[in-house]
């Protein structure tokens, strides 16, 4: 897969299930289960990925170039049905972040308008 | 992330032992998706979809668990669905046909031969499509009232961390709130982002022809905002309205709106006159806003007094909290708790004893509904597998005689798995249609239940056969379809397909050899039946032990009514008193009245407790009973009889000596001798001049509802204290309690026009409206029970008669041999009872272990009460005896010659 990349920027808005899934990876490799349980701890099990969908968004990730699939991790050869891992490329992790900043920009605009509490924060 | 790993290897091991149901249907679900998206990552996404569902059950319960699955279920569909679509369209655009579009094509031919196949047989496909529809049809009707009480979240903002809070009375009760309790929580509660108070309030509405009781609420400023449902009209109630002395406003619900001022909008700033005060309109809450029970017309600010919020020991408001987002129930209560023993310490005089307890609001809105719903969804449950066994067996006669027909086909080159295909698509076919035709039942049979209901169903308006509700029935459906087309699936694509070709069939004693498939069916099915019966017979058990409950007074020709005395036109004591002595009276000269009387709370309603001191008992005794204030009338009316002493009289006045009556309980709990009558009682912290001298004793009556048995309870003349402003008329007749109706309004309209009075109800009926939930409980179940039964019957017959038919021969050899027609009518009827034997048996055992649901609901009978469990026994013993005589005679009665000359 060498084609070439559109810029990070060109991505945005980012479609919502794509970026949770880049903030649920950071910098691990996991399984689809493990992203899905990683993002869950990461917003207080308020948000949870479906696993219907996930799978489908996962391949087309990894075919946009934004996710590769990777060895497991050493420490991870238990029973089970196999699985594939994944783990965010340099150039996912570069969308995730002009999205990040993106809905930066968006709420600091949001606080300027007061629909966003100070607190919040 | 090392945690992961030890988690799944715990879920790895989950999810090879137990497969749960909602593991099948996400399975069935990602059908949708392409064949080779399933083979890359189906056993995975089963695997994160079965964690997920564990992990909200073990941390959120069962309802949050139902949630998750039904929505990665509709996601699993969705995103199936999407695949495909995208993956056609792949294959359109591209040269060569794809996999996917092999498939569909495949898939239209199955669909296209299956309606074919089934039109072609309506005597098959008819019974099998009414036995669906029923299965399908009453599962879909009770899910839908399950999904709207129980799983649907409450209408308003953040629904789910809404708690509704409690005090506990040192006695253990649950109880209102004082307003200077709910401003210590609100002030102190840091896991709480915000709370409100309510109460729910009768009114008397004057200005039209005749005076009406309506429902209100008396809210806090915010309320609305808090529920996040702002007036649509007008503004919502100030923080100064909070308390008294602001301009009287009111706020309309929008049904109140429609029906009284015909929706205009001119209504805001007109009058109406509450409790004899005008208020002004300065709002109409948005329609379909929903808060309480019984659709309160009007809203009220609190309006509080200054004796209101300042003392702590009276409890009248109903306390609505939100908690912080991420914060727990439990966290919450363990720090309201703290704020509540801070507060016995501040103010033990009022606070001593008090505790505080919460719950979601939800639990509080269901309140005990809940069980008797689950048990009916999975009653309805089990009636679907019969249903499905039965058509599955069906299914299998069907596939045996189409043998031949599946033989061709295999001869001719068509693969195994296209005749699996084949096969499932007819019944996938099958159960969607069962599925649409049980849809149109279901949609027809919620409106019926509710009315069984009676109105006594929280949340009922919320029931509709909608989204959630055609998804349940479509998964369902296709449930149905792949359960009912496995067995056939594999019997009928089994290798041994050169037999049917041969024509030949099974021959001799193979026969019985070769349906060990169908009878474990039909052992299944007598197994159900059993347990539905069993639940049906222990239901209607209980419900004849409460209809034979002895209530304490004589139900029959009386009726009853309500009447609350507004406080401005009756302001003192003597006046309320006079009031209900006089209607009393008044009734009483009637002919068609044998008596009358008035009472503070009427039996089996509720509850009014006091804490009583009685001297000479120890000192650190709490006596607490229940208190009623009764009219000289009340024992002579409701029949209640007088044990020792004497009852009350006009001469018991306010000016007269202090008297009380007690009931059976009473005398008991509180006198070792039982002897009441001569001694003294006061109230808890009552000086000691204020006793009172018990006079009789009478007999028990349910105070708290049937099931309850009879509290200690104290009656007193209402004419000796502070009566109520609010009491309960009861009124005998000579003949028919209902006609008396007229009469009772007539004479409280001579003694004062501008009185309503509502809930006019006869006692029976009150008897009767209490044991509604009881009583739809045993019409479903019975129902359901005799649905099984049915079912149940026509397997066995269906399994013998066709066993029957597959072995003339063996009949005809055998009588031909010598056997009597007896001989061979016994044997294929213990054939027959063999089975429903089994099935008795495993029924017995299934009852007995899932009897414990019902403990709950059950009143005076055990779950596994043996008398019950005889009886069903033997109904089902019956009922198989039937079932297996009718083809067993025909087997009786076959023709040797004859039946030698077929083969």
């Amino acid at each position: 897969m060498n084609k070439k990349l559109p810029a990070p920027e060109a991505n945005l808005p980012l479609p919502a299930q794509l970026f949770h899934v880049l903030l649920g990876l950071g910098d691990d490799t996991l399984h689809g289960y493990g992203i899905i349980q990683a993002y869950e701890a990461l917003t207080g099990g308020r948000e949870t990925l479906l696993p219907g969908s996930l799978y489908g968004t996962l391949n087309r990730m990894v075919h946009a170039g934004l996710l590769e699939e990777a060895d497991p991790p050493p420490a991870q050869t238990s029973g089970g049905p196999p699985r594939r891992y994944y783990r965010a490329t340099a150039y996912g992790k570069a969308v995730a972040r002009a999205e990040s900043e993106r809905l930066e920009r968006l709420l600091a605009a949001a606080r300027a308008r007061k629909t966003v509490p100070e607190q919040s924060r | 992330m090392r945690l992961a790993g030890k988690e799944r290897n715990r879920e790895g091991g989950s999810r090879r032992s137990g497969r749960g149901l909602w593991t099948v249907l996400f399975r069935l679900a990602l059908l949708t998706q392409p064949r080779d998206w399933r083979d890359r990552y189906g056993d995975e996404a089963t695997e994160a979809f079965a964690g997920g569902v564990a992990r909200r059950k073990s941390e959120a319960g069962s309802v949050a668990a139902l949630r998750y699955a039904l929505k990665a279920l509709v996601d699993a569909l969705e995103s199936g669905f999407r695949e495909r679509i995208t993956a056609s369209r792949r294959a359109a655009s591209g040269a060569k046909q794809s996999a996917v579009g092999r498939f569909l094509d495949t898939l239209r031919a199955d669909l296209r031969y299956a309606h074919r196949v089934l039109l072609k047989r309506p005597s098959f496909t008819l019974p099998v499509l009414i036995t669906l529809a029923l299965g399908i049809g009453a599962n879909t009707a009770i899910f839908s009232v399950v999904d709207a009480v129980i799983l649907k979240p409450l209408p308003y903002r953040d629904a789910e961390r809404l708690v509704q809070v409690r005090e506990i009375t040192p006695q253990g009760f649950g109880f209102t709130v004082s307003p200077p309790n709910f401003a210590s929580l609100r002030d102190q509660a840091r896991a709480l982002e915000d709370a409100t108070a309510y109460r729910e309030t009768l009114l008397t509405l004057t200005g039209g022809e005749l005076p009406e009781a309506i429902w209100g609420v008396r809210v806090s400023a915010g309320f609305f905002e808090f529920l996040g449902a702002p007036p649509a009209l007008g503004r919502s109630f100030l923080p100064e309205e909070d308390e008294a002395g602001a301009h009287p406003t009111v706020i309309l619900s929008h049904g109140a709106w429609q029906r009284r001022f015909g929706g205009s909008p001119a209504t805001l700033g007109s009058t109406m006159v509450l409790d004899g005060v005008p208020r002004t309109i300065v709002g109409v809450l948005p329609r379909g806003f929903r808060f309480a029970e019984g659709d309160p017309e009007v809203w009220l600010p609190q309006e509080f007094t200054e004796r209101d919020v300042s003392l702590r020991g009276r409890h009248f408001l109903q306390v609505l909290t939100r908690l912080r987002p991420g914060t727990e129930l439990e966290t919450a209560l363990e720090e309201m708790r703290t704020i509540w023993s801070g507060l016995e310490e501040q103010y033990p005089e009022t606070n001593a004893g008090w505790s505080v307890t919460a719950f979601p609001l939800l639990q509080y809105v269901i309140g005990d509904a809940r069980t008797p719903l689950l048990v009916l969804l999975g009653s309805a449950g089990l009636v679907l597998l019969i249903a499905c066994a039965n058509v599955a067996n069906l299914s299998l006669a069907r596939v045996e005689r189409r043998g031949r027909e599946l033989a061709i086909r295999s001869a001719l080159g068509g693969s195994r798995t296209r005749l699996i295909r084949q096969l499932l698509t007819e019944h996938l076919v099958l159960g969607i249609m069962g599925g649409v035709l049980g849809l149109g039942l279901a949609y027809l049979a919620v409106d019926r239940l509710l009315v069984l209901f009676q109105g006594q169903l929280p949340r009922a308006d919320a029931v509709a056969v909608n989204g959630a509700v055609l998804l349940f029935a479509f998964i369902v459906s296709l449930g149905v379809g792949v359960l009912t087309g496995l067995a056939p699936v594999v019997q009928g694509t089994s290798p041994d397909l050169f037999g049917a070709l041969r024509g030949t069939g099974t021959r001799l004693g193979q026969a019985w050899a070769h349906g060990s498939v169908r009878r474990t069916f039909v052992i299944a099915e007598v197994a159900l039946a059993l347990m539905l019966v069993m639940g049906t017979g222990l239901m209607l058990n209980s419900f004849v032990r409460l209809t034979r409950v002895d209530l304490g007074f004589q139900k029959e020709n009386l009726l009853t009514g309500q009447i609350s005395l507004p406080a401005a036109r009756y302001q003192t004591a003597a006046e309320r008193a006079l009031f209900f002595q006089t209607i009393s009276d008044d009734l009483e000269r009637n002919v068609e009245v044998v008596a009358a009387a008035a009472v503070g709370v009427l039996p089996l309603t509720g509850s009014y407790t006091h804490v009583f001191d009685v001297p000479g008992a120890p000192e650190d005794a709490m006596w607490q009973a229940e208190d009623r204030l009764v009219t000289p009338g009340y024992f002579r009316t409701m029949r209640i009889p007088l044990l020792s002493g004497r009852g009350f009289q006009q001469t018991d006045g306010v000016d007269a000596p202090l008297v009380a009556v007690v009931n059976e309980t009473f005398a008991h709990q509180l006198y070792q001798d039982g002897r009441a009558v001569g001694r003294r009682v006061k109230f808890k912290g009552a000086p000691d001049e204020e006793s009172w001298e018990i006079v009789g004793v009478v007999g028990n009556t349910r105070q708290f509802g049937v099931r309850t048995e009879s509290p200690a309870t104290l009656y007193r003349p209402h004419s000796q204290i502070n009566p109520p402003s609010s009491m309960a008329l009861v009124v005998r007749s000579a003949g028919s309690p209902r006609d008396l109706a007229t009469t009772l309004r007539e004479t409280v309209r001579t003694l004062d026009a501008a009185l309503p009075i509502y809930q006019l109800a006869t006692m029976e009926d009150r008897v009767s409206d209490s044991l509604t939930s009881e009583r739809v409980m045993l019409v479903l179940l019975g129902l359901f029970g005799f649905i099984a039964v049915v079912l149940g019957a026509i397997g066995i017959f269906g399994v013998m008669s066709y066993s029957v038919s597959q072995r003339t021969t063996e009949m005809g050899v055998r009588i031909a041999l010598g056997g009597a027609p007896r001989d061979v009518l016994t044997m294929v009827v213990l054939q027959g009872m063999k089975l429903a034997a089994l099935g008795v048996v495993l029924g017995i055992v299934g009852s007995l272990a899932l009897g414990r649901i019902l403990t709950d609901v059950l009143f005076g009978v055990e779950p596994g009460d043996p008398v019950t469990l005889g009886a069903v026994t033997a109904l089902i013993a019956v009922v198989s005896l039937t079932a297996c005589l009718l083809p067993a005679r025909r087997a009786a009665a076959v023709d040797p010659a004859e039946s030698l000359r077929q083969d």
